[in-house]
């Protein structure tokens, strides 16, 4: 299982506003950091036309990234890749691969923000079915010298990319929430799938996922199972506290909210623009993510070992997430919880052999 | 006048045909050179199809000298040029700047080129907006009958922040992260006589690169001087650049300059008095052409002073 830190998006939102050019400055400090720490990767997230300058643009942040490290893998996680040219896509992934000496993992989800295809200029509907097929575009340009592709929304005759990556290709995901499309339609194509676990966090929706996968007539050993999880580990309660009240809640308020994911009204018709108090406890206390000291996380962990990953990406940062906390965080994640998870999953796959 | 290096990135492998001009790139940074130029190409392995992305890698690596992309419009969403040079600035602390081909040597209209830089340099400089144009439109909704180019929302009502929108679909969009800079600067290539007219019209800054033969270069700038100075724009906002091949000690030609310290000043300095030419980019062929130290010490001096 490889274990990757992030998602990073750059964010600088109003509860707490950061230069743009200071986060970009720390994100070459964590992920120096996380390569010391023994990460196997870092990860950033993507949206676009967000106020506090979420980031729209991963494989040059990346190009940044593999520069100032060696080893760790660079992961877009994900790549809102409908809103993106998937030839454009393929052609910057193959030159952030040779940059980084063949370190790049694509990455490539739908997005759901009505505003960034609009923006982005892509027609509304049908999301998933552009990411599936963009995706095949995206896997044809960097493994075949000339190719054409007709499909549904993308139409490519006999082109080919001059730059070549260095891996052939780089590792392609589908990173996706928990929808049942997504699971279905990654096993059915017998893409690796990266998720958010099924409604409760759990594994459940690999099972949807190996179901369409093996109808399809692909081996299960073939596929690959990824998963985001939100991870606040401090060594102290109050650390993980003031992390909770201070960060996390801040920036689910403004995102949630501002996202649209809350549709809920006041009752004189307007958008609310404050999440109800009795959401705090359920949004910081969701299953899926993990909560507390290093002790608590290791046993909150269980259950995504016996998930037989071959990717987790441990969310340690969320838009306002304070430096020096988010190292703090990772720091205590790689040295305390990280080795029982390493250990935990080569115990398990040997078992099983 | 300021003096900046470009490539073009040759070579059997692209791995050490980017090595090589990285090294030199890094060098001209510590050397005091002012920028370093990458065009969009896709010709053969060793083609920088990304420039954007290709500087980004060394925003970093370098401190002082000002990183600039030449890109074309073909296969480029405009939204996505404007969000990555902004990423590049930031990066760079607002050392990135962008220049766009010259229309005919992409085969698109002039048109197309014109309203792709205007939209970009506004998607940088505004909040809100739309923009509508006959090759760009931004939000895609934008309504047929809105203003043509650039719009704002109009004050008026109650102002809620985008944290506070929940789900509705708004007219105007604003292109974030801004750019560490304002106004990074942006260049057209002036290839193209209409192309030529319109950015001397608008102050937009002049490109003409190293395969225009150096009579034709002069006669261009000459003429974009000269509408521009029609058009009341003063010298101050607008930064000519002329990209040339140069070979110290050898021979030069109708596209190369050539000859020892003292002449190719001498050749520059007469040049940049009949052109006003802000900017002089030595486009780099192989490390034959000249000593990039030998270069800063003895001809940048003469050409700055």
């Amino acid at each position: 299982m490889e274990i990757i830190v992030g998602p990073y998006g750059m964010q600088s939102p109003h509860p707490y506003r950061r230069p743009h050019v200071e986060l970009y400055d720390e994100l070459i400090v964590h992920a120096q950091r996380a390569e010391e720490l023994g990460f196997d990767g870092i990860a950033l997230t993507e949206h676009s036309f967000w106020y506090d300058g979420y980031c729209p643009s991963l494989l040059p942040t990346l190009a940044a990234v593999s520069q100032h490290t060696e080893r760790i893998k660079l992961v877009t996680g994900a790549l809102l890749l409908p809103q993106h040219d998937p030839l454009k896509v393929a052609e910057e992934a193959a030159v952030v691969d040779r940059l980084s000496g063949g370190r790049l993992v694509l990455g490539m989800g739908a997005g759901y923000r009505p505003e960034e295809f609009l923006g982005h200029g892509v027609p509304e509907g049908r999301w998933g079915a552009r990411l599936f097929e963009a995706m095949e575009v995206v896997r044809l340009a960097l493994t075949e010298g000339t190719f054409s592709f007709h499909g549904d929304f993308y139409d490519y005759d006999k082109v080919s990319l001059a730059t070549r990556p260095v891996q052939n290709p780089p590792p392609l995901w589908v990173c996706a929430g928990f929808a049942d499309w997504s699971a279905k339609g990654s096993g059915r194509r017998g893409w690796a799938y990266c998720t958010t676990g099924d409604v409760e966090g759990g594994g459940s929706i690999f099972d949807l996922y190996e179901e369409a996968a093996i109808a399809a007539g692909h081996d299960r050993a073939s596929m690959k199972r990824g998963l985001f999880r939100d991870v606040l580990v401090m060594p102290s309660e109050h650390e993980v506290t003031a992390i909770a009240e201070e960060d996390f809640w801040p920036a689910f308020n403004d995102q949630f909210l501002g996202f649209g994911f809350l549709k809920r009204m006041n009752p004189d018709g307007e958008q609310i623009t404050e999440l109800p108090i009795e959401l705090k406890d359920m949004f910081i206390h969701n299953p899926r993510n993990a909560v507390g000291t290093p002790e608590s996380v290791r046993e909150q962990m269980k259950p995504v070992i016996e998930m037989d990953l071959d990717l987790l990406i441990v969310r340690t940062i969320w838009a306002n997430f304070k430096h020096e906390r988010t190292l703090r965080t990772m720091e205590t994640f790689a040295n305390e919880v990280m080795p029982h998870l390493r250990a935990e999953s080569r115990r398990r796959q040997e078992q099983e052999r | 006048m300021r003096v900046g290096l470009s490539w073009d990135l040759d070579g059997d492998d692209a791995g050490a045909a980017w090595e090589h001009v990285a090294g030199e790139a890094v060098a001209a940074d510590g050397l005091g050179y002012d920028s370093i130029w990458v065009s969009e190409s896709r010709d053969d392995a060793t083609s920088c199809p990304s420039p954007v992305l290709w500087l980004t890698n060394l925003a970093r690596q370098t401190n002082t000298v000002q990183l600039r992309a030449t890109r074309r419009v073909t296969r480029a969403n405009p939204v996505r040029v404007a969000e990555e040079l902004a990423v590049l600035d930031v990066f760079s602390r607002g050392r990135a700047g962008l220049a766009f081909a010259a229309a005919s040597e992409q085969g698109v209209p002039a048109a197309q080129v014109h309203e792709t830089l205007e939209f970009v340099t506004h998607a940088w400089a505004v909040d809100e907006f739309r923009y509508r144009g006959d090759f760009v439109r931004f939000p895609s909704h934008t309504p047929d009958d809105a203003p043509r180019g650039v719009t704002t929302p109009q004050p008026g009502g109650t102002y809620v922040p985008q944290w506070d929108w929940g789900p509705v679909t708004p007219d105007f969009l604003a292109i974030t992260p801004k750019p560490y800079n304002a106004r990074p600067p942006a260049y057209a290539e002036i290839g193209d006589d209409e192309t030529l007219a319109w950015a001397a019209t608008r102050g937009v800054s002049p490109l003409v690169v190293a395969d225009t033969p150096t009579a034709e270069a002069i006669e261009r700038l000459i003429r974009y001087r000269e509408i521009a100075d029609a058009e009341g724009r003063v010298r101050a906002e607008i930064e000519p650049v002329l990209e040339r091949r140069i070979v110290m000690d050898g021979r030069g030609d109708e596209f190369r300059f050539g000859g020892g310290s003292s002449e190719l000043i001498d050749e520059i300095r007469a040049l940049a008095a009949q052109t006003a030419i802000a900017h002089l980019v030595w486009r780099r062929s192989s490390p034959a052409d000249g000593d990039l130290l030998r270069f800063a010490s003895e001809v940048q001096p003469m050409l700055q002073a």
